[in-house]
């Protein structure tokens, strides 16, 4: 009795509050426009939708914003004028690989064909990269019994098998086992290949990009499909650090993408599982690589929802931003800008890529050093700070070209020798944070031209 | 924000800041289209007094925000608007395909996906850019004088765009809007779906009160209790910060949903769905509470006498029903003023 009683003042509450909230609306809609006063310029609207106006003039500028509608309609269309949607020829092939997804059934006929496109298309590097699969398949199907026997034998094997473990290649037989294992429940992933297949037993960094898997396990592709489950029961928005789905079928390019990166980290690492997929198994199995929603995942979302995307409120706004490193490979930070349409990935040899279009492909840019980068931030889609090994620190203001900011001299130890940066965080293009390990942090206001001691 | 200009003339802001002006004129990479470090002087300088205006700020609070400016942009600009052609060329290069994006998408979300025009929309500002008038006067005057470095020169093309369309489609809704007028039909209209449905909105909600008025017998004591709620709502909103009141007039005024209002504003929609709710709450918080306190007397009015609950119940049970609100003096400089409630 207690709880309905509760539950109806509840509603009541809701009922009044918005009844008062359509009545302020109407009144704020029969508003002149005079009323609002002077509206700003394009520079100001711009300056306001990058979250760039001090906090006084975003105060009157809200207020005046909140009186008139064609602010609103202009702040809307500059929002919405962002939006790059996928160009003709990018819908055309999705359109054609979403045809060409049937039901699993079907899909040892389709699969084959379509996969003989991509290997067209792609071979260069898919070829060498679906042998590693296939060579996986056949030493999953032909392993001991006793592991069969295992109620996880997938997740087992995982544990078990060593990183360098080389994988069987089996081809198209591959192909066709694969497409007879029937792990998956939503039929907009299913994509003719089951896409949640297991890594395997070699743990990359960088995912499994295969659509070829043993046919055996289907202990692991549950596994997958759970993580699929519960990412999806999860409500919208999707944050960064979700457990990334299955990606949907719109994932082609993110997931060559990925695949191309298997490749490159296979010739450092252990051959791995990148054979090509129509949706990517992005998902993988290492669960320390949920977080790297580099590629599809988060591209898929956006897809979907495009709101979804900004997951956080603007850094900027709150003039602080912190470090995001985030392990996006075994030798590579990722750095999200708060839209999260750029990425920057920084790495060894002083390693700088950028993304601008959510991860699915990077372009190398000048790096100012050599030093190995070990993280950074990005306050703004151009403005990115980062920091590495002794004592490297870079920054960019346009997004695209990097200049070396010296470090402060107190950091240096007796030997003249500088630290290797452990955090950053900055509020601008001048104002900035960085810290050691076990040191203390030292902060610029004028872009590393003089440091103070925190 | 408007301010008389007082700020000190080129030559004393050059010598006052002549170090600093040194410094952004080679962070601005301004050798790169040979921008003279006094033509750039000119620049911060305008665009330090578009931001400071008549106030006087120190020396600290004008080096802060030049440096936050985009300074490369700047110079770039600059450079475009004395007609260095290398600057144009780089810009063109660069800018050309995105602004025909932004065209495009802004098209698009007016409901008109024609690529030729928006191609049409992002060249037509290339000859203001450039500086050629229509009517070709003499003088030279390029829109890149009005851009000072606050945003990207990219979002500032983009919001010049949506400028341009939004007034284009608000004329194009009032032209519509006279003609609809004299049949006495709604406008339904696409391409003016934007401002027409504002005023469909505003014209359904009149009609609506203007039948309740007319039909049905008019309770003395809710004429009474609207009036103290009239006086309690504007409180209410008067306290709201400016924000929250933004976020109301997107959600009941826009008629946005909330992932809209969250691309809109950069926020996360939970963010919005929350901070949406708080003011709701907020709004019927305070109204409760004004009401229940009452009010003294003041600037010639009587005093308001506080309600009980079950008065506060009768007066949110009228607020239900069709009930006009005028927000002139919640908006108003002054206090919000009260008619005095009929006894």
């Amino acid at each position: 009795m207690a709880m309905d009683s509760q539950k109806r003042n509840e509603t009541r509450d809701r009922r009044r509050e918005e009844a008062l909230a359509r009545r302020v609306g109407e009144a704020l809609d029969q508003l002149a426009h005079s009323d609002a006063g002077e509206c700003p310029d394009a520079e100001l609207i711009a300056a306001y939708h990058e979250k760039s106006l001090q906090q006084d003039e975003i105060v009157h500028w809200e207020g005046h914003f909140a009186a008139c509608t064609r602010c609103r309609k202009i702040l809307r269309v500059l929002a919405a004028s962002a939006d790059t949607p996928l160009d003709e020829k990018e819908v055309g092939r999705l359109g054609q690989l979403a045809a060409a997804h049937t039901p699993l059934e079907g899909a040892s006929q389709m699969a084959k064909p379509a996969y003989t496109n991509r290997l067209n298309w792609r071979g260069r590097w898919l070829a060498p990269a679906l042998g590693v699969a296939a060579v996986l398949t056949v030493w999953f199907a032909m392993r001991p019994p006793w592991r069969a026997a295992d109620q996880n034998p997938s997740r087992t094997l995982i544990a078990q098998a060593p990183r360098n473990e080389p994988l069987p290649s089996t081809g198209a037989r591959a192909i066709e086992r694969h497409a007879e294992v029937s792990p998956r429940k939503s039929a907009k992933t299913d994509v003719g290949a089951p896409k949640d297949i297991p890594v395997t037993g070699a743990q990359s960094p960088n995912r499994v990009i295969g659509g070829v898997a043993p046919s055996s396990d289907v202990a692991e592709n549950t596994l997958q499909a759970e993580k699929k489950e519960k990412a999806e029961s999860n409500s919208a928005p999707v944050a960064p650090s979700a457990p990334v789905p299955p990606p949907e079928p719109s994932s082609l390019k993110s997931a060559l993408a990925l695949s191309r990166k298997a490749q490159v980290q296979a010739a450092e690492e252990a051959p791995e599982v990148s054979a090509a997929d129509p949706a990517g198994s992005i998902a993988g199995n290492a669960p320390a690589r949920e977080n790297q929603a580099l590629a599809a995942p988060d591209g898929a979302v956006d897809k979907i929802a495009p709101s979804a995307g900004a997951n956080q409120p603007l850094a900027a706004r709150n003039f602080k931003s912190v470090s995001r490193l985030e392990e996006s490979g075994g030798n590579t930070a990722l750095i999200r800008t708060p839209s999260r349409s750029i990425s920057w990935r920084v790495g060894k040899g002083g390693s700088i890529e950028r993304s601008i279009d959510a991860g699915r492909t990077w372009v190398l840019q000048t790096s100012p050093l050599q030093e190995e980068w070990l993280g950074g931030t990005a306050v703004t889609d151009k403005l990115c700070w980062i920091m590495g090994r002794n004592g490297a620190i870079a920054r960019t203001t346009d997004g695209e070209h990097w200049e070396k900011i010296a470090p402060p001299p107190l950091a240096a130890d007796s030997s003249g020798k500088f630290p290797d940066w452990t955090g950053i965080t900055a509020a601008n293009a001048q104002t900035a944070t960085i810290t050691a390990d076990g040191e203390r942090g030292y902060a610029t206001r004028d872009a590393g031209k003089t440091w103070k001691a925190q | 924000m408007a301010h008389e200009s007082t700020f000190a003339p080129i030559e004393a802001f050059s010598k006052q800041y002549a170090h600093l002006i040194e410094w952004l004129h080679s962070e601005a990479n301004c050798a790169r289209w040979g921008l003279a470090r006094s033509r750039f002087a000119e620049a911060l300088r305008r665009s330090a007094e578009k931001r400071f205006g008549g106030a006087r700020p120190d020396a600290a609070e004008v080096e802060v925000y030049l440096k936050s400016l985009h300074l490369k942009d700047l110079a770039l600009a600059c450079a475009c608007a004395e007609g260095v052609e290398e600057a144009w060329e780089f810009f063109v290069a660069h800018f050309r395909q995105e602004l025909r994006a932004a065209a495009r998408a802004i098209l698009r979300t007016s409901g008109s996906g024609d690529d030729a025009r928006a191609d049409e929309l992002a060249d037509s500002l290339y000859a203001e850019l450039y500086g050629v008038t229509p009517t070709g006067s003499a003088r030279r005057k390029s829109l890149f004088e009005y851009f000072h470095g606050r945003s990207k020169l990219s979002t500032w093309l983009r919001a010049v765009l949506a400028q341009r369309q939004v007034d284009l489609l608000r004329t194009a809704s009032r032209t519509v809007s006279l003609e609809s007028d004299e049949e006495g039909a709604p406008i339904t209209s696409g391409s003016t779906s934007w401002g027409a449905s504002s005023e469909a909105h505003v014209r359904q909600s009149s009609h609506t009160l203007t039948h309740h008025a007319d039909s049905t017998p008019v309770d003395p004591d809710r004429e009474r209790y609207l009036a103290r709620l009239d006086v309690a709502l504007s409180v209410a909103f008067a306290s709201l910060p400016p924000r929250e009141r933004m976020l109301l007039a997107c959600y009941y005024v826009d008629q946005l949903t909330l992932a809209e209002i969250a691309s809109t504003l950069g926020e996360h929609e939970s963010t919005v769905s929350r901070q949406l709710d708080r003011t709701r709450r907020e709004l019927r918080e305070v109204v409760t509470q004004t009401l229940l306190r009452g009010a003294p007397a003041r600037d010639g009015h009587g005093p308001e006498p506080r309600f009980d609950e079950a008065q506060v119940e009768l007066a949110f049970e009228y607020a239900l029903e069709d009930w006009p609100f005028d927000l002139s003096r919640a908006l108003s400089k002054g206090e919000a003023a009260a008619d005095p409630p009929e006894e």
